[in-house]
């Protein structure tokens, strides 16, 4: 179970606004990715998007934790797609969501709209961005981050594979990401809309 | 405390300390910030992320009028 999701849901559920828009942030790309395989329209695709976590936060009492939210929240977004075209009678792609059946988890696709030449070659950058970033980093640092986030791997295996302590491990990571987050900034920030704030 | 925030993203943070952590956090801006920059090059590195161009703030002016409703089920409706 994902304790961190289940903790920010947890907290929305006592009333932490704060908490869902964390969710938010993590999440609404993977949702849109996931609506976009049946909503041809960007902007549709944005509404829809919107709609889905409308119904989440409004339901989030209904979350019980029995499956991961990840994939609680991917049905809602696969139900807000469909009732849209429903409504609008167009028809569905042939696309699926993906699980792997051993697990219980949704397969994550990879998320590129190969359509939208300008979104591409941004992310084309961000890619490079991220490949350069990299080889800044000290050595110890790029194969902490790198295990973690390509290979999935937890902090206790990613000590056995360094033979370095635990305490090593997560400041290394932490390290790497400040590192390339100050690195990227200026790619990045673009795609943190200020008004947040 | 960003490697508090790097442990909670990697799901390594116990929950005793994860509480206290939201507690201190909750209306950091700076928390908010590098909570989408880490998540963000995570994707990136997977090949599994597009552009957010203030899609996720959109999201969430729009929840600023929506309250958590107990009777109803967003998979009610449900294939």
């Amino acid at each position: 179970m994902d304790t961190t999701d289940l903790d920010l849901v947890k907290r929305t559920q006592l009333g932490d606004r704060h908490a869902f828009d964390l969710l938010v942030i993590k999440y609404q790309r993977r949702i849109a990715y996931v609506i976009s395989r049946y909503i041809r329209s960007p902007q549709q695709v944005e509404e829809v998007t919107q709609e889905a976590f409308v119904n989440a936060y409004r339901g989030i009492l209904t979350f019980q934790g029995k499956s991961q939210f990840s994939t609680w929240l991917h049905r809602i977004g696969v139900n807000a797609a469909k009732n849209h075209l429903s409504a609008e009678r167009v028809r569905l792609s042939l696309y699926e969501p993906s699980y792997n059946v051993e697990t219980n988890e949704l397969i994550e696709p990879v998320i590129i709209d190969t359509e939208d030449p300008e979104r591409l070659l941004i992310a084309k950058q961000l890619a490079e961005g991220i490949s350069n970033a990299l080889k800044i980093l000290p050595k110890d640092l790029c194969q902490a981050i790198t295990l973690r986030e390509i290979n999935g791997m937890s902090y206790s295996e990613i000590a056995v594979v360094m033979k370095c302590p635990l305490g090593t491990v997560r400041s290394r990571i932490s390290r790497a990401r400040e590192i390339m987050t100050d690195s990227l900034r200026p790619l990045l920030e673009p795609h943190r809309d200020r008004r947040a704030r | 405390m960003k490697e508090s925030l790097s442990m909670y993203i990697d799901f390594e943070l116990v929950t005793d300390k994860a509480e206290n952590f939201f507690v201190d956090f909750r209306d950091d801006t700076d928390f908010r910030d590098n909570w989408f920059y880490y998540h963000f090059l995570g994707d990136i590195m997977r090949g599994q992320s597009t552009p957010d161009d203030g899609f996720s703030l959109r999201i969430i002016e729009k929840l600023n009028n929506i309250e958590i409703d107990p009777l109803f089920d967003p998979l009610s409706s449900e294939d």
